[in-house]
């Protein structure tokens, strides 16, 4: 793995209902491409594909480049973002963390957002193309990833291959068939034959 | 419930029992009755392994019926780790038994004359005392299984490993699950040892013959009990995220808030959380056949619990918990799921508890013991305690005494009893609790964020200094009063987002006893037992310096976000101000 500018195509196909094994690879990282100065609920509306309910009723904590956010509408996508999604969680921590919940105080400071005078001097940037890393967790993850997989995902090709290592000592690769830039490649093997740079996933499902 | 059971362990001859009615203890429960039996009966400068010491076990107020979520046990007593008062609790199936046997209370008292070792069997017949020198030096999982080729399949027990016979002050209290596994643990602050002072190998429970226990208004409490399990079944949290995924469901977002303690508490992100989480664990757990879904006790209708299989689909332990997996994989700097397991079955056999023999590892690798990230490293560290070499004593004796044994200064400690997995820099209202629980450095002491609902505490601003301190005091009432029902603190999600589920829970407890009990009554429960335990660790030698976290979170920023912990002792000290 040299070539940090590389991107390798990875298409896989699992028989139906086995999308398991891909159970925390979002937690890794998903690089997705966003317009800068996007909300983060324009993000996740129109890059990602939520709707207002699902935002609302089912995405429980959200992180911006680590720091919770309680409104969505006041957080701007920036250079080398990093949003993370989780569903509702338990414990002090989890109402701690919830957006916009009456526990936020037991943080340690509670940023209202980016919308900063400096920001709205960048104005004039907003909208070029940006590539933001996404994080999906628990739930959300099961909500959201399975579309982005079977359209295709970027990874860094370092993440992808932590997951991959990961997953092939706990249990195998169990059922599936891979194809590394369109030829067929066994599950222990994939990771050497990519480069250092990034990689596009697509995960369908159909007969073996 | 209307006995207690005494047990004298001290006299000449033979351990000695008898049963009693509850008395003064009428209407406590779970930790409500063991603060009240221990602040009472327990010199609080008594030695914790003393004869003057006692143990106690009870069930919450709905031990042993048919409400769900109610059979956790409390185990309490003067803890050798901290020094004060203690309550621990449990899951398994014995708060269930020894409800429907009538006990409120189980007391070890006295203290053998020797180091013979005892089992106790509980019956509705009565209570037989045997010498269990068969049982000595055996861990839980050796001893449950002799345990049970003598009494059969249907008993549950409560035992200690080879670290509560050695007394070490890591030491727990393992209860039997579904499965008559001793997975389930009261695991902190050294229980294990008093019981093993006291000469308990195990304590074996038969409920053959007795029933569940009747409500006063069976309609009411059926009803209420309905209402309160479909309240958690829609809640997301209780009836969707624990299920799938467990406690370890916290790992990710908790590491990418910067709150994951890593490398003994050095930095707030492990790189590896993503490999150890539990999206990671709940796929591993199903492809090996084991369970990722599964309730630590008969009734629990939230079941966040699992059976984690080998590499071979062979049972190794319960699903590691997220503190567990916490404990000894970022804080350890280790990322392997497998040897987190291990670490996970090697602490319940030899009976300590995982935050504590974590930590531990933790402090030793930061003294360089070994590495951080040598996962075998930290499995033969654990056999030392098993083993009980020089070594191994000092380790099963916790991180503090780890920590000075080595003169190391970054021991993550309060009143000695090791932080769990939440840095309190990051999250300022946790060291809050951490610093001023009456139980040492203890995440579920201000668990139950049910406090400000429905008005009940009053209605703070939680976003000011006041409003943090106070919402920690509330937190940690409403924890003390949940942890006397005997459910599991869980059921705080639910009520906390759905006032018809906080409601149903206190409609169970009313119908089930005959009372009356409002939200305020359920906070001046929590209140007093609070109060109680200050005024034993009061009476201990405690004073507010002990309200403390150690001066290195105040000067280490904790990165990625840099913060240190700004709550100020003067803030510290109001917390219980109202007591």
């Amino acid at each position: 793995m040299t070539d940090i500018d590389s991107e390798d195509r990875i298409d896989m196909i699992v028989p139906e209902g086995s999308h398991g094994i891909f159970s925390g690879i979002s937690g890794f990282g998903f690089l997705i491409d966003a317009p800068l100065g996007a909300t983060i609920r324009e993000m996740l509306k129109e890059v990602i594909g939520l709707d207002d309910d699902y935002i609302r009723d089912s995405i429980g904590t959200v992180l911006y480049n680590g720091k919770p956010v309680d409104d969505m509408d006041a957080w701007k996508i920036g250079e080398n973002a990093s949003v993370a999604v989780s569903a509702a969680l338990p414990g002090l921590f989890g109402a701690a963390f919830r957006k916009d919940g009456k526990y936020a105080g037991l943080r340690p400071a509670c940023d209202q957002g980016n919308l900063s005078p400096d920001d709205a001097d960048r104005a004039c940037e907003n909208g070029k193309p940006t590539v933001m890393l996404l994080k999906l967790f628990n739930q959300s993850e099961r909500d959201i990833a399975p579309a982005l997989l079977a359209n295709g995902v970027r990874m860094s090709a370092e993440n992808f291959c932590a997951f991959w290592e990961n997953r092939l000592r706990l249990t195998g690769a169990g059922n599936i068939r891979i194809g590394l830039n369109g030829r067929p490649v066994v599950p222990e093997a994939l990771c050497t034959g990519i480069g250092a740079g990034s990689v596009v996933i697509t995960l369908q499902s159909g007969n073996l | 419930m209307d006995k207690i059971l005494r047990i004298n362990m001290g006299p000449d001859g033979e351990p000695t029992s008898k049963t009693e009615p509850v008395g003064d203890y009428a209407g406590l429960g779970g930790r409500g009755m063991t603060s009240a039996i221990v602040a009472k009966e327990v010199p609080p400068t008594c030695h914790p392994l003393g004869e003057d010491s006692k143990l106690v076990i009870a069930p919450g107020l709905l031990g042993g019926t048919t409400g769900a979520m109610s059979g956790r046990s409390s185990v309490g007593c003067k803890s050798p780790l901290t020094g004060g008062i203690k309550e621990a609790n449990s899951g398994g199936q014995p708060a269930q038994m020894l409800g429907r046997l009538g006990y409120a209370a189980l007391v070890l008292e006295g203290r053998p004359k020797d180091d013979t070792l005892y089992t106790i069997r509980i019956s509705a017949d009565g209570v037989e005392i045997k010498t269990a020198t068969a049982l000595k030096m055996k861990g839980n999982y050796d001893t449950v299984e002799n345990l049970k080729n003598e009494y059969g399949d249907k008993v549950s027990c409560i035992s200690i490993g080879q670290a509560g016979e050695m007394k070490l002050i890591a030491s727990t209290v393992a209860f039997t699950d579904m499965e008559q596994r001793p997975a389930r643990h009261a695991a902190r602050g050294g229980v294990g040892a008093v019981m093993g002072a006291k000469g308990v190998k195990a304590i074996v429970i038969d409920d053959t013959g007795a029933s569940m226990r009747s409500p006063k208004d069976p309609e009411k409490f059926k009803a209420a009990n309905r209402a309160f399990v479909d309240g958690l079944k829609k809640h997301p949290v209780t009836g969707q995220g624990l299920p799938a995924y467990g406690t370890n469901v916290l790992t990710n977002v908790v590491n990418e808030a910067g709150a994951y303690p890593t490398y003994n508490f050095k930095t707030g992100r492990f790189d590896g959380a993503s490999a150890i989480s539990g999206e990671t664990q709940a796929e591993t757990i199903t492809a090996r056949g084991g369970k990722a879904t599964h309730g630590c006790h008969r009734g629990c209708v939230i079941r966040c619990s699992g059976i984690w299989h080998d590499k071979d689909g062979h049972y190794l332990t319960k699903q590691p918990e997220y503190e567990t997996v916490w404990s000894h994989g970022g804080n350890c700097g280790i990322n392997d799921l497998d040897a987190i397991a291990m670490l996970d079955r090697l602490d319940d056999d030899y009976g300590v508890d995982t935050i504590e023999m974590g930590a531990t590892i933790g402090v030793a690798m930061e003294a360089g013991l070994l590495e951080f990230g040598d996962a075998e490293g930290a499995i033969n560290l654990v056999k030392e305690v098993g083993k009980g070499t020089p070594l191994g004593r000092i380790l099963g004796s916790g991180a503090a005494v780890t920590g000075k044994a080595f003169g190391i200064e970054r021991v993550p400690v309060v009143k000695n009893q090791a932080m769990p997995a939440y840095d309190p820099r990051a999250v300022q209202g946790i060291g809050v609790t951490y610093a001023t629980s009456t139980m040492g450095a203890d995440h579920t002491a201000g668990y139950a964020v049910t406090a400000n609902l429905l008005g009940v505490g009053g209605n703070v601003d939680p976003l000011t200094p006041e409003g943090q301190v106070e919402l920690s005091r509330n937190l940690q009432y409403a924890t003390a009063a949940i942890d006397a029902t005997g459910m599991c603190l869980f059921v705080a999600f639910a009520v906390l987002d759905q006032p018809e589920t906080f409601q149903a829970m206190i409609d169970m407890i009313n119908s089930f006893h005959g009372l009356e009990l409002t939200g305020d009554d359920v906070t001046a429960l929590g209140k007093k037992i609070t109060k109680m335990e200050r005024d034993f660790n009061t009476a201990a030698g405690f004073n507010k310096t002990d309200d403390r976290l150690p001066d290195y979170f105040r000067k280490e920023a904790l990165a990625p976000h840099n913060v240190t912990f700004m709550v100020s002792d003067d803030d510290l000290d109001t917390v219980f101000s109202d007591l």
